[in-house]
């Protein structure tokens, strides 16, 4: 996994702003000068109400919707560029893979589709390492539960071996089990080396798994840094109650 | 090419595990059995009238796969992330489409080969013999569905809702197949500026009536060469433009 890509920061966002149009005149801006980065081999967690951007951000990481505004480096180089998403890993929100196909199937269309990596996973490694019980390997994926089709997703992302993947609400829709699950996935993938960029309105999943957390809030970074900071920040003793000073603040100024 | 391909391939896989391709050939089988039926009633050329209603049955129904099975399948992966995670590895949309649209085409080839297949079969059983020009009447069907998925497909690019690019894709069926007749009747009439759009529309829109499968199949090697060429210009045109739109578009 020693190449060049490690001498750049996974993600760079400078000043990133979004102006999505909406009907003919009504403008909407989704995300208002955004400057963020990512550190090599860390938990990032982007938290915010529904609403405040963070699809959006993650979506402008990696080029699949084009800023009105600003520069983002993803490995050093422009999100459209081919070579930025070597060793990228990315599972969207609400993913729900093709629903006839049947896990394998869908392993195999997905271990082609990005062969980045000089010696990706097996299909079948990828899915023993998500935890999917071989029962369901085959079965058509209509027929699973989200919780299953959730570990579906991740495989379908760590079958390439990434060293940095990117999370849009990874734990949601998930029963408390499956949540445990996934979590330990993560740091599993974190404590080889791995980066993790994670996307949450829940905070109770963030407390104990990123390093370092954002805030986001209309379209706003209203903090960046590890959770103890924002507890002092705010004077706070629980996440949940600094993150609502932070947003309530935001309201009143 | 190779992720091209890919994408192709699984189009068909994902088509054949759609339980309507089932339906749909039910449904031609008891279409073929009343056509046979109202072949035996008619007394001066039963091959004929069997090919021509077996004709009209498989463009009805390959016209229904066509928007079904394609628009909805584009929709569908859009709102469930496949495209995002599709073009989050390193895949171009162009190469996108035109491997969900090269996989839609691997769909429709072996619906008509089977349809017609079907048909022969049973007018082999029946009258002994074979409607001379049937071979090359799934071929011109081919041509014609296939600039009609690539129009789908533009469509489905450019329209957030998928029940406004069904109707934007049956009008513009409607309209290539009606194109001519409206000009040969507004030539008739008494407006000149009639006269003139319809044969504009006539002339920018691909024709239909040139797509006629008997006219089709009697015609010269030539002109069903022509009219290949004809149908790909229409489709790397209807391609690239929705390849252009989905690069500017925020998916
Ligand atoms: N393609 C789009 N067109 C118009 N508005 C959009 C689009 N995508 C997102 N938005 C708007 O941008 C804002 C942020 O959305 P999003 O990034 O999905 O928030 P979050 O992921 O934090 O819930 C919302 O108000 C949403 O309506
Ligand atoms: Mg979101």
């Amino acid at each position: 996994m020693a190449g060049k890509e490690d001498l750049h920061k996974p993600l760079q966002l400078k000043g990133v702003k979004k102006l999505f149009k909406k009907g003919l005149k009504e403008k909407k801006e989704a995300l208002k000068g955004v400057s963020l980065q990512i550190e090599r081999g860390e938990i990032f967690g982007l938290l915010g109400p529904n609403g405040a951007g963070k699809s959006t951000l993650v979506k402008i990481a990696l080029g699949l919707i084009i800023p009105s505004e600003g520069e983002v480096l993803l490995n050093g180089h422009n999100p459209s560029k081919p070579q930025a998403k070597k060793g990228v890993g990315y599972l969207p929100e609400h993913f729900r893979p093709p629903s006839r196909l049947t896990p394998e199937t869908f392993m195999a269309f997905a271990g082609e589709m990005g062969s980045l990596s000089d010696n990706p996973l097996s299909p079948t490694d990828a899915l023993t390492l998500v935890g999917l019980e071989r029962s369901a390997w085959s079965r058509q994926m209509r027929r699973l539960s989200k919780g299953m089709l959730q570990r579906v997703g991740l495989a379908s992302v760590l079958v390439h071996r990434p060293s940095f993947i990117i999370l849009d609400e990874p734990l949601s829709g998930l029963d408390p089990i499956g949540r445990h699950d996934v979590k330990e996935l993560l740091m599993q993938f974190n404590a080889q080396g791995g980066t993790i960029f994670l996307n949450s309105h829940i905070l109770a999943d963030i407390g104990n798994l990123c390093h370092r957390v954002g805030i986001l809030h209309q379209g706003s970074l209203l903090f960046v840094g590890k959770i103890e900071e924002l507890l002092a920040k705010t004077g706070r003793a629980q996440l949940e109650e600094a993150f609502l000073a932070m947003v309530k603040g935001e309201k009143d100024a | 090419m190779r992720k091209t391909a890919l994408l192709a391939r699984f189009t068909l896989i994902q088509g054949i595990k759609e339980r309507f391709f089932v339906g749909l050939l039910v449904l031609l089988v008891f279409t073929f059995a009343l056509s046979q039926y109202i072949g035996i009633l008619s007394l001066a050329n039963p091959v004929k009238v069997v090919t021509d209603l077996g004709t009209s049955s498989i463009t009805f129904l390959a016209l229904a796969l066509i928007l079904f099975f394609a628009i909805t399948f584009l929709y569908k992966e859009r709102e469930e992330g496949m495209l995002l995670l599709i073009l989050s590895r390193p895949v171009s949309r162009v190469q996108y489409l035109v491997g969900r649209f090269t996989g839609f085409l691997l769909l429709l080839a072996p619906f008509l080969a089977v349809s017609f297949l079907l048909l022969a079969g049973l007018q082999m059983a029946i009258y002994s013999r074979v409607y001379q020009g049937l071979p090359w009447i799934p071929v011109a069907l081919f041509l014609k569905f296939s600039v009609v998925l690539a129009f789908a497909v533009l469509s489905s690019v450019f329209f957030t809702e998928q029940i406004t690019s069904l109707l934007a894709t049956i009008s513009f069926y409607v309209v290539c197949q009606l194109s001519h007749q409206a000009t040969l009747i507004a030539s008739q009439g008494s407006n000149p500026f009639a006269a003139k759009i319809t044969l504009m529309v006539e002339r920018t829109l691909p024709s239909f009536e040139l797509y006629k499968p008997f006219k089709f199949a009697q015609a010269p090697l030539e002109y069903k060469l022509l009219l290949l060429f004809y149908s790909l210009l229409y489709i790397v045109a209807f391609i690239l433009l929705a390849t252009a739109l989905l690069e500017r578009k925020d998916i």
